[in-house]
């Protein structure tokens, strides 16, 4: 098991990632932040990142491509709205096509990053998505159940029970 | 059978008390009486009874018609889409994160150095 925790208010619709690196803040902000470092780890186990174009200030863009099995692709577009390095910083997340159009009707997901220093030259990242409306989670779910997503029931018991 | 289209904020309206949570845990062992699930939260049926109501607004949960008993029972699937959705999304963050966790050992432990004498001759093809 990974040393990471989560936590979904669903009164707020907000989700929480929160996990401890042993790295320097610098360094972990560095890697979240710039593509020659987030090719080598972004995007779940078995993916790849062979589009990385990224511009780092407020109003600036990071569009990708995540590449997973089966040469499946995922394409998204972030627009960076907060910049406190290395503290922090706040970004739009959406799904958009290679060209990076923002797909249409598609929900954007607003992810503040948070960057704390801890003892040992250790870093906790936080993560807090926001989702604004209802509506746009619902859209986000039913898009999962298109893909044919299918998960284990003893999940919500371990869901409900975390909080 | 369809949906109001603010179902979601119905689900989430309901998720967002621990006791309604915990009612929902408790259900997915099986059936239960109000008494039952009074029991161990340390509140009245009556109490208990409001929070099954939005509950069953929600569609979470339906209850029985027998007088006696009315047995409450979970109605998983407007649960499972979010769970499945958020399951979805955490093992997202999970499984970059590992990856993260590697990379930033193998970038402390190998930083990238400037070429040194060892490393392969420049490619001439692009001139550098």
């Amino acid at each position: 098991m990974s040393a990471m925790q989560t936590r979904a208010d669903l009164a707020t619709r907000q989700f929480f990632v929160e996990r401890v690196f042993d790295a320097p803040r610098t360094l972990v902000f560095e890697a979240f932040t710039k593509s020659e470092h987030l090719v080598h780890w972004w995007g779940p186990k078995g993916w790849t990142l062979p589009v990385c174009e990224l511009d780092f200030r407020v109003g600036g863009k990071w569009h990708y491509c995540m590449k997973g099995p089966e040469d499946m692709e995922s394409w998204g577009l972030a627009v960076y709205e907060e910049i406190n390095a290395p503290e922090s910083f706040l970004y739009r997340d959406y799904f958009s096509n290679a060209e990076g159009m923002i797909s249409e009707g598609m929900p954007g997901m607003l992810i503040r990053m948070e960057f704390i220093e801890e003892p040992g030259n250790k870093t906790k990242v936080v993560s807090t998505t926001l989702f604004n409306k209802a509506e746009d989670l619902e859209q986000v779910i039913e898009m999962g159940m298109v893909e044919g997503l299918t998960e284990t029931w003893d999940r919500l018991v371990e869901y409900l029970t975390t909080r | 059978m369809t949906q109001p289209p603010d179902r979601l904020s119905a689900i989430f309206a309901a998720l967002a008390d621990p006791t309604r949570r915990a009612i929902l845990a408790r259900l997915t062992q099986g059936e239960a009486t109000v008494k039952e699930l009074a029991e161990p939260f340390n509140i009245s049926a009556p109490a208990v009874t409001k929070h099954l109501k939005v509950l069953q607004r929600a569609g979470l949960i339906t209850q029985g018609r027998e007088a006696q008993w009315r047995p409450c029972r979970l109605e998983p699937a407007p649960l499972r889409e979010v769970n499945d959705w958020l399951e979805r999304y955490r093992r997202f963050w999970d499984e970059s994160l590992d990856k993260l966790d590697v990379y930033l050992k193998t970038l402390q432990t190998n930083p990238p150095q400037e070429p040194t004498t060892d490393t392969e001759p420049t490619d001439p093809t692009t001139g550098a």
